[in-house]
């Protein structure tokens, strides 16, 4: 979760205003250095094979890993969703495998297996940025390429014009429990995030992506945990699974969990002080480093990405709208080989 | 955080909540400039300048208009981006509710629906005068702003909650406000500074007044009261924001008084507040020896549109500062 939600600045009651009032302000904080990169184009990381970012990450690292804080088989996959689709205001697509839903709680539950079928799709982000190793939740999505994962906008990139993109070592581990891989680690070759994020910083716009290479075992991510379905442009009244990885205090980051589903509950009136679609509030008490865990609607369809909170308000947790852009971003994302 | 720091940025983010209502700078500027409010002290006003390096609004345009209603009340209709606002204030601005919604902000109109609360849908008509803002000095005295002066046409209704305000109009003169975005430079203590270039933590450290800070948040609405000794004065701020739909309403109301008003013991255990008007009524707190705490009393504000909203209970958090 977002620094600016259960962390410093949005600890405070109405602190979020001051980000409304002054949101440069705040994309200088990190100190962060413009990137001549960071065109909304995404870009492309150089990184070792599979073998080597799985050496890198040992269980012992993935475990002192910090929350980021600022903040199936792919093969039912429609006609060409990148292309066609991005260009629509509505969209919904399928996930591989829709999966029955779970007994409502607003209580981040821990997930039994999360290696089944169920739950391997959502797994954890880890990555280094300022110098030490961070996490985030993140989730497969059905694409073209079998390889997208989706996440936080501030788990690949710190956001607004002075924003920097978190290259480093950066790899999804689906379906994560104690330190063990059950289906190995996938490092990340591309990483992108919405335009409003890379330029403006605004929390609407809070959504990340990334294309993964093969993990050790030469597997397409899609092909090894399935991907979900994703939708945007959806009425923001939907009910909501939100699943991630939280480690702050009562959670300890090795499981996964689940809030199940959990409804809308309106939008930050904050929201509102930014540009971009307003964002959505559910009624799940996520902790630092649920940032990025996926937002599901019926049948298994991605719909929104967990970005902060408030520390006076544990059990509300923030999340940007898709819509557009983030239709945009899952269109470059699917292209990309 | 420390309980310190914590009130510190309190207080800021209030005094800054209060500078951002008014212009809804854009989230897209860095370095956004703030218009400041008249009634806010002088000495809070430097503080925010400061802390901020900014001093006036900044966006690419924003059309406003502004109409008196009965009651006393003054309307001010704005666009920024796409969102649009209806600010209803009194005694001078200290006490207001803005009402938030999505619309449509170009140079020639301004177009958004509050629900049940009512619609604006105006077009501006340039009269050809154009007024600059003051030139700046720290700006290398360029102005900050342009305002093309005209009339807004069209209709525009809206009534507040329980029918406390309603307003019906079809002409009120206006302006459009561009940013001319001058090249400003923050001259301090510790000499020239960017105000685009600025880190987050040092600035806090100038503000170490008395003060009583209580805030609670809930979903999707929350509320905060603060008393803050400025010298021989203690400023006195509470913040309360909404989300209903597709409106969010964002109420505030300061005034200033005198130092008697709050009184905090030396082991910041105590403390009683009674602030005049627009507030109402006496806040108390105790912390008892096993760290628990109370927050009682029948202290409220008087906001446009929600009269006697509470500002104490048990939702809310409460800390102390002591001055030094």
């Amino acid at each position: 979760m977002n620094a600016r939600g259960r962390g410093i600045h949005r600890a405070l009651a109405i602190s979020a205003l001051l980000l409304a009032t002054a949101i440069a302000l705040v994309s200088s904080l990190g100190g962060g250095v413009a990137v001549a990169g960071a065109a909304p184009s995404g870009v492309a990381i150089e990184s070792p094979a599979a073998q080597q970012v799985g050496q890198f990450w040992t269980a012992a690292r993935m475990k002192r890993a910090k929350p980021m804080e600022i903040t199936q088989p792919g093969r039912t996959v429609g006609p060409s969703p990148a292309s066609a689709a991005a260009a629509e205001v509505t969209r919904r697509i399928s996930p591989t495998a829709p999966r029955a839903g779970a007994s409502a709680s607003s209580t981040f539950e821990a997930v039994g297996d999360p290696a089944s079928e169920a739950a391997r799709q959502n797994g954890v982000i880890f990555f280094t940025a300022e110098g030490g190793l961070a996490r985030c939740s993140g989730t497969s999505v059905n694409a073209p390429n079998f390889s997208v994962v989706f996440t936080a906008g501030h788990c690949v990139n710190s956001g607004g014009p002075y924003g920097h993109w978190y290259r480093g070592q950066w790899a999804f581990v689906p379906g994560y429990r104690y330190g063990q891989r059950p289906f190995g680690i996938f490092p990340a070759k591309w990483i992108d995030s919405t335009r409003g994020w890379l330029t403006t910083g605004s929390e609407n716009f809070d959504v990340g992506a990334a294309v993964v290479m093969r993990n050790e075992r030469g597997q397409r991510l899609a092909d090894a945990v399935g991907g979900a379905g994703i939708a945007w442009g959806q009425p923001a009244d939907q009910i909501f699974e939100v699943h991630g990885y939280p480690v702050a205090p009562p959670f300890d980051g090795e499981t996964q969990r689940l809030c199940a589903r959990t409804p809308f509950l309106g939008h930050d009136a904050e929201s509102f002080l930014s540009t971009g679609p307003l964002n959505l509030a559910v009624d799940c008490d996520v902790t630092g480093g649920a940032s990025g865990g996926g937002w599901t609607i019926e049948d298994d369809v991605l719909n929104g990405v967990t970005d902060y909170g408030y520390g006076d308000d544990a059990a509300t947790d923030f999340g940007a709208y898709f819509g557009k852009e983030v239709a945009r971003l899952y269109g470059r994302a699917g292209k990309v080989r | 955080m420390s309980g310190a720091t914590r009130t510190r940025r309190l207080l800021l983010a209030i005094g800054l909540a209060l500078l951002a209502l008014p212009a809804l700078a854009s989230a897209d500027a860095p370095g956004v400039p703030l218009p400041l409010p008249a009634g806010v002290p002088p000495q809070l006003r430097a503080e925010l300048r400061a802390e901020t390096g900014t001093s006036a609004p900044r966006g690419p345009f924003m059309p406003k208009f502004h109409l008196h209603a009965q009651g006393g009340y003054g309307v001010s209709v704005s666009g920024i981006g796409s969102t649009v606002t209806v600010e209803v204030a009194r005694d001078h601005g200290r006490a207001a509710t803005v009402y938030i919604a999505r619309g449509t902000v170009t140079p020639g109109r301004v177009q958004a629906s509050f629900g049940d609360l009512g619609r604006v849908a105006m077009r501006f008509l340039p009269s050809g005068q154009i007024s600059l803002s003051k030139p700046l000095r720290h700006c290398n005295g360029a102005s900050l702003y342009k305002s093309r002066l005209g009339v807004f046409a069209g209709s525009f209704q809206f009534k507040g909650e329980n029918g406390y305000i309603s307003v019906h109009a079809h002409r009120a003169k206006g302006a459009i406000r561009d940013s001319l975005a001058p090249h400003c430079v923050r001259q301090g203590p510790r000499g020239p500074a960017q105000s685009v270039a600025r880190s987050s933590g040092d600035g806090f450290q100038s503000i170490e007044p008395e003060s009583l800070a209580a805030s609670w948040r809930h979903g999707v609405s929350s509320a905060s009261f603060a008393a803050i000794g400025f010298r021989k004065d203690i400023l006195y701020l509470t913040f309360a924001e909404q989300s209903e739909g597709a409106l969010a309403k964002i109420r505030f109301a300061f005034t200033s008084g005198p130092a008697k008003a709050l009184s905090i013991n030396d082991a910041l255990t105590q403390a009683r507040v009674t602030p005049p008007a627009p507030f109402k009524g006496t806040g108390t707190y105790r912390a008892a020896p096993d760290g628990t705490t109370t927050w009682t009393g029948a202290l409220s504000v008087n906001f446009p549109g929600a009269g006697h909203f509470p500002l104490t209970g048990p939702l809310f958090e409460t800390e102390l500062g002591a001055g030094f």
